[in-house]
């Protein structure tokens, strides 16, 4: 009974981290094809996807640190590399919960044909995102040092 | 229906982040309270922020938040706003970190 729940837990852990990492990247690709647009009908629908993903990345971001990294961050600490946990992830979680933020008032402007002002906080949100994704794997090889 | 002040929003709940983030971190009963209130500390943080967004977006005037001093516009104090909070929140570990 215990090794089924063990390996339901296992198998959640990897579906809910495939989404972190899906809808993720969705933040890097999404504004790259919302910043190549010029006067497209695509323009409104991708914002919104956009500012929605980025809120529904929550979720699986706010289930993987919440209920499995605690294990995680013990293993960091113990390491070589504490700094990767008391650095690099405690910035990257705070960082995270910008994203559905700038994402939004990236979209809004969009909605209210601002769509120039609305360039840079697509870029924002792109190099955030893209830096985002990069702490992740430093912290993933924090694991292992 | 009211105008969304997306700038004001912007700037006051990511300044809003910084505070929770330092409080938090300087204060221990504060992250507990913020535990005891939603379960994680993160989630609390999450949840205030987001609640600060919208709220502050429905129910400030536009332009109350000026840079005075920099005569920055709303759409450039948002944006230095989040750029500053996302340095000084690496910035605040880095030193937690060393000293």
């Amino acid at each position: 009974m215990q090794f089924i729940a063990i390996l339901v837990s296992v198998e959640m852990r990897d579906l809910v981290y495939f989404a972190h990492i899906i809808l993720g990247i969705l933040l890097v690709i999404l504004p790259i094809i919302i910043l190549q647009l010029k006067k497209s009908n695509l323009t409104r629908p991708l914002s919104a996807l956009t500012a929605a993903v980025s809120w529904i990345l929550l979720v699986p971001a706010g289930i993987l640190y919440v209920l499995f990294y605690p294990a995680t961050k013990t293993v960091i600490k113990a390491g070589a590399w504490p700094w990767a946990h008391s650095i690099i992830m405690e910035t990257k979680e705070h960082w995270g919960l910008l994203l559905p933020i700038i994402a939004t008032v990236a979209a809004i402007l969009v909605f209210t044909g601002k769509e120039k002002e609305s360039r840079k906080w697509w870029i924002l949100l792109l190099v955030l995102s893209i830096l985002i994704g990069i702490m992740g794997r430093v912290i993933k090889m924090g694991v292992l040092a | 229906m009211r105008k969304f002040n997306v700038y004001a929003a912007t700037t006051i709940s990511s300044w809003l982040l910084f505070i929770l983030v330092l409080a938090a971190e300087l204060y221990a009963p504060f992250k507990l309270l913020l535990v005891s209130l939603l379960f994680h500390h993160w989630i609390a943080k999450g949840v205030i922020v987001a609640l600060a967004f919208v709220v502050s977006g429905f129910f400030l005037k536009r332009k109350i938040v000026v840079n005075i001093i920099t005569k920055h516009t709303e759409e450039q104090t948002a944006f230095h706003s989040v750029i500053a909070v996302l340095l000084l929140i690496l910035l605040f570990y880095v030193i937690e970190f060393f000293v």
